[in-house]
């Protein structure tokens, strides 16, 4: 029987929530709120276990639900891996490295309230956040990320520049301009076992994120949820090209697959943009805005075109390969040509 | 005993509003040669539709339009610049009062005045530049049907000339025929 303190009660509660373990709305009230009383000046022993078999098991749970379950094939040093990830992959390898700054995060969260005037979560100057510090904030960000309090913490530079959570919530990053995001850790090691995991629920969240398109009215509204996919698309497929990852970006066809169809077209996406008295490049600037990810999937074309021609004696003849049959299973050349038709609708 | 005074100002100013729009495009032309020799032969077709030809792009102005075609990029931007004289004119009335020979308010209503007027034609030239960014945008818009035309003609006869090139370069032309009414195009080449 382990026992804790009210202060390491709150904060397991928290994380709790986080790990899907609890509901949100239990541990919200413990985020939105200072702690009453001064927090302990260290953890226990059993609430530091607790912790860890928390975020062991949680990070597990998350991965192996989103997808990690499935049998897929990925790219595995320049060959053809098959299986679920933890077959693609020696679990050895699959280990996530935590820093102090997780806990440091939820111990702030447990004690401040993040909505406060002076509320600011301080890590050291030149923290080094592992892969797996990365990966909780992003689930953290994830359960709070409709409340005042997640719309604040994404803000942070730790929350902003990093790549998964600009790739999953583009709509949070809009009010400003943020500083680019890394991608370099989704690309490889244990990083890009995770993008892996998360091919599926990218998809449908870019496709509810498209989808929702059409609700939008304001022109500035598009025109910066526009500019936010291409900088974060644009870095994906050059950071995974750069990794030679090309199957990290799958998900892109998925979504186009579930998106366009013979009858697709731009006011799909422009419906309720309200150009009244408005300049003709404005009118164009938001609708390509609005056709943002359209723009930047037809560079697979070309990438395919290039895999086309790659020979069995060559290197990546094998990437190549699953390149190509991912394209031909999800139809690549007719998603990119109904891509085009639609772009083509917004020429003069 | 003290006494209301009316003061009125007014103020006109003369001024030059401009107003700018502009719609770009890709231009698609098919690789049927090598692309700096079908931007030359691109560029060829445009001077018979009144382009300009000069450091890789085709210029062509009529009035307030422009269109420019990048040859490299193929890249399309027709732009409408107006500018117009402007008048603007504003008027402005308040009151100050006199009281016993000591003007009470007089600086203050004139100061107040002077920022109802300023604001006024602030507004004003507002008003009149949008009006006139209307008329850009709508004259802009007409232009742009004659525009696609011309480019269509264009890139049609660039791709003929481009098949009969490649033709060239594959066999004897033997035959060609043209249909300039539907637009198509048969060449019998002798390999």
């Amino acid at each position: 029987m382990k026992s804790v303190n009210r202060f390491e009660s709150n904060l397991i509660k928290i994380l709790y929530a986080v790990m899907g373990k609890i509901s949100m709305a239990n541990a919200l009230p413990l985020i939105s709120r200072a702690f009453r009383g001064s927090p302990p000046r260290c953890l226990s022993r059993d609430a530091i276990d607790l912790i860890e078999q928390a975020i062991r098991k949680g990070c597990i749970n998350k991965l192996v639900n989103w997808g990690g379950w499935q049998t897929e094939s990925f790219l595995r040093n320049s060959g053809i891996a098959k299986g679920r990830l933890w077959e693609r992959t020696n679990p050895e390898q699959l280990g996530l490295t935590f820093s102090e700054h997780t806990l440091d995060l939820l111990i702030w969260l447990t004690n401040a309230n993040p909505t406060g005037a002076r509320a600011k979560w301080k890590p050291p100057k030149k923290a080094r956040l592992k892969v797996g510090d990365q990966f909780f904030f992003f689930l953290l960000l994830g359960s709070i990320q409709h409340t005042e309090q997640g719309q604040r913490l994404a803000e942070h530079p730790s929350f902003s520049k990093n790549g998964l959570i600009r790739l999953y919530y583009p709509q949070l990053y809009l009010d400003r301009k943020f500083p680019d995001p890394k991608f370099q850790p989704w690309v490889t090691g244990v990083g890009a076992a995770i993008l892996e995991a998360l091919q599926g629920p990218l998809a449908s969240q870019w496709l509810n994120m498209e989808r929702k398109k059409s609700t939008i009215t304001r022109l500035d509204v598009m025109q910066r949820l526009g500019d936010e996919q291409t900088a974060v698309l644009n870095g994906l497929i050059t950071a995974a090209n750069n990794a030679k990852r090309h199957d990290l970006f799958r998900f892109l066809l998925q979504l186009l697959s579930g998106l366009l169809s013979e009858g697709s077209k731009s006011s799909d996406w422009t419906e309720h943009l309200n150009f009244e008295g408005v300049r003709m490049a404005d009118r164009e600037s938001s609708t390509q805005a609005a056709l943002a990810v359209l723009h930047a999937v037809r560079s697979l074309s070309e990438q395919n075109q290039r895999f086309a021609t790659v020979n069995f004696i060559d290197e990546d003849y094998q990437a190549s390969q699953l390149w190509k049959q991912n394209w031909e299973l999800l139809e690549g050349d007719r998603l990119i040509g109904l891509c085009r038709k639609v772009i083509q609708e917004t020429t003069f | 005993m003290s006494r209301a005074y009316q003061i009125k100002l007014s103020e006109s100013q003369d001024k030059v509003i401009c107003a700018e729009d502009h719609i770009s495009t890709e231009l698609e032309l098919l690789n049927i040669l090598p692309a700096e020799q079908m931007g030359a032969l691109l560029g060829a077709e445009l001077t018979k539709e009144g382009f300009e030809v000069q450091d890789g792009s085709a210029t062509k102005v009529d009035g307030d339009v422009s269109v420019v075609v990048d040859l490299d990029s193929l890249k399309v931007t027709v732009r409408a610049q107006t500018s117009e004289e402007v008048t603007l004119k504003a008027e402005k009335s308040g009151r100050y009062y006199n009281d016993e020979g000591v003007n009470r308010n007089k600086k203050a209503a004139e100061k107040r005045l002077k920022g109802e007027l300023k604001k006024e034609l602030v507004a004003e030239e507002e008003k009149q530049t949008s009006k006139l960014q209307n008329k850009t945008t709508d004259e802009l818009q007409e232009a742009l049907c004659d525009v696609r035309d011309e480019l269509d003609k264009a890139i049609n006869r660039t791709t003929a000339e481009a098949l009969k090139q490649k033709a060239a370069q594959l066999g004897e032309i033997k035959e060609i025929t043209e249909d300039h009414e539907t637009g198509s195009l048969t060449i019998v080449i002798d390999v």
